[in-house]
């Protein structure tokens, strides 16, 4: 059992879709300091003495700025729009090549179906999430390099009021805060990625088990449009600073997700004959 | 199998259709602005005008309409916001806002001093050039423990006719309950029940203050996302009174 986990996951984390997923998103994580974080820098450096001075006077920090908490610059935005094809590119694909290629047959004669399925699941959730923050990750240490920890103030935070989820940590614990969005992210862009996963049954073409995911997610996001609800579409609800509100609009949209990937691929996995 | 490709192919057609709709409301394509609308709005002016007639109160219905024609256009540029005037009930779920008084002044009164924020002003607080302070004395009452008032979120909007000039964030204000350690002077908290009065100043261009109508844009969420329309206010304010 143990060697199937161990075999898909270094499968997973080996594979040319894994290093593209990386460099394409650690590339936008990089423009986003180049372009964003970078001329706040340079900003607040050659700030006058007078304006610190000035009571009224809050530096630019970096839990305001750093790219899982912002949506507005055009890089976070790109990100967290092609983020279902990042997290399906290193391994989402992967049951749809077993398949064809027969190595699914060679596993399953040696070992039990299940495991066989469980570990693909656990591979491509554990590689998706991570191919989504790294990136983020590296945005954060980056801007770290930058700008300042100081505290949020909400003077200077349009975004995240008293109605937001979980404000108060934000505003007292920062670093908690992102890290429960980092976490939020790698369960999300993880399940999203494992979506491809029930879409292989489906369909005879690989480009339709890559682009399922993102079709789902735009999907919802156009639908949330439609009915002024865009504030619970998983496009916004990845985002630390869109003032997200409800906590429940999370559990639903993980729990919608877990269904549609997880008990189609197992239940149909059930009933596919091996041989 | 055949019925599987039906009922993917239905899937997809959903899916694109909603798509489609989606991007056409992103675009303002889904609101009653097509171009039949459009003509027949214009020609209903046209005929409006055209009337001409020499009589008083054909005059003043043709004023009413075109003023009506204006107040739409503003409601309809601001999310159909319905425009009250000063001195209708103006409140919503969390306070409750009487405006008492407008005024406008080229010294800083009883005001946290603004010099640096935005420019245009002298280190004693007067204004510098052809810039004015606006200044609205409103009470407002607290209706539900809503945990933070931000009095810039009540915004300015200044049109002429039915074309936006500028909007005005609030520069300053006298609000004495500013809370430590937040430096903002915009933000406090009120108990439920409980009523105070404020000063807000704005940094107007002169050159505005004495053709433009001034209309108070409420939302107390600020720029977050949601849309919360249901508790946005627009108020007409009158201004003839301050400013001649």
């Amino acid at each position: 059992m143990k060697a199937i986990y161990k075999n898909e996951i270094k499968r997973a984390f080996t594979s040319l879709g894994m290093k593209l997923a990386l460099l394409f998103g650690c590339g936008i994580a990089i423009w986003h300091v180049i372009s964003v974080i970078v001329p706040i820098h340079k900003l607040l450096i050659s700030t006058p003495q007078i304006y610190i001075e000035d009571p009224l006077y809050i530096p630019e920090g970096i839990f305001n700025n750093w790219m899982g908490n912002v949506l507005f610059p055009l890089q976070s935005y790109i990100f967290y729009l092609v983020l279902p094809l990042l997290a399906v590119l290193p391994f989402g694909a992967s049951f749809f090549d077993d398949r064809k290629s027969g190595y699914y047959v060679n596993v399953c004669i040696r070992e039990k179906k299940e495991v066989y399925y469980r570990g693909k699941y656990f591979a491509v959730f554990l590689s998706g999430g991570l191919a989504i923050i790294i990136p983020l990750v590296i945005n954060l240490m980056l801007t770290s390099l930058l700008l300042p920890a100081i505290y949020p103030d909400n003077a200077c935070n349009t975004t995240i009021t008293c109605r937001t989820m979980a404000y108060e940590l934000f505003y007292k614990q920062p670093w908690l805060y992102v890290l429960m969005f980092l976490f939020i992210n790698f369960v999300f862009a993880g399940v999203i990625a494992t979506l491809a996963l029930s879409y292989t049954y489906y369909t005879e073409h690989k480009f339709g088990v890559m682009v399922a995911p993102f079709l789902i997610y735009f999907f919802l996001y156009s639908l949330m449009n439609l009915l002024d609800l865009t504030e619970y579409s998983p496009f916004y609800l990845l985002n630390g600073g869109t003032g997200n509100s409800n906590i429940i609009s999370y559990f639903a949209i993980f729990f919608m997700f877990f269904c549609l990937s997880y008990l189609i691929y197992m239940w149909k996995g059930k009933r596919n004959d091996v041989l | 199998m055949k019925n599987s490709k039906v009922v993917k192919r239905i899937l997809l057609f959903i899916v694109a259709l909603v798509i489609l709709f989606s991007t056409a409301k992103s675009l303002d394509l889904l609101e009653d602005n097509n171009i039949l609308e459009q003509m027949k709005k214009e020609q209903n002016v046209e005929e409006t005008n055209s009337l001409n007639a020499p009589e008083e109160e054909t005059e003043n219905l043709s004023s009413n309409i075109v003023d009506n024609d204006i107040l739409e256009a503003i409601s309809c540029e601001n999310e159909g916001l319905p425009i009250l005037s000063q001195v209708d009930q103006i409140k919503n779920d969390y306070y409750g806002y009487v405006i008492n008084s407008i005024s406008v002044s080229k010294e800083l009164g009883d005001f946290h001093n603004p010099y640096d924020i935005l420019g245009n002003v002298d280190k004693e607080g007067n204004t510098v050039g052809a810039y004015s302070y606006i200044i609205i004395n409103l009470t407002i009452e607290c209706y539900k423990e809503f945990p933070e008032l931000y009095l810039n979120t009540l915004r300015i909007y200044l049109y002429k006719g039915a074309d936006l000039l500028r909007g005005y964030e609030a520069l300053t204000s006298n609000n004495t309950v500013s809370m430590t350690p937040s430096k903002s002077d915009m933000r406090c908290i009120m108990k439920k029940g409980e009523e105070k009065d404020f000063n807000i100043v704005y940094l107007v261009d002169d050159e505005y203050i004495e053709d433009a109508d001034f209309y108070l844009y409420i939302n107390n969420l600020g720029a977050s996302y949601g849309h919360d329309t249901e508790n946005k206010r627009l108020v007409k304010l009158d201004t003839k009174e301050a400013f001649n």
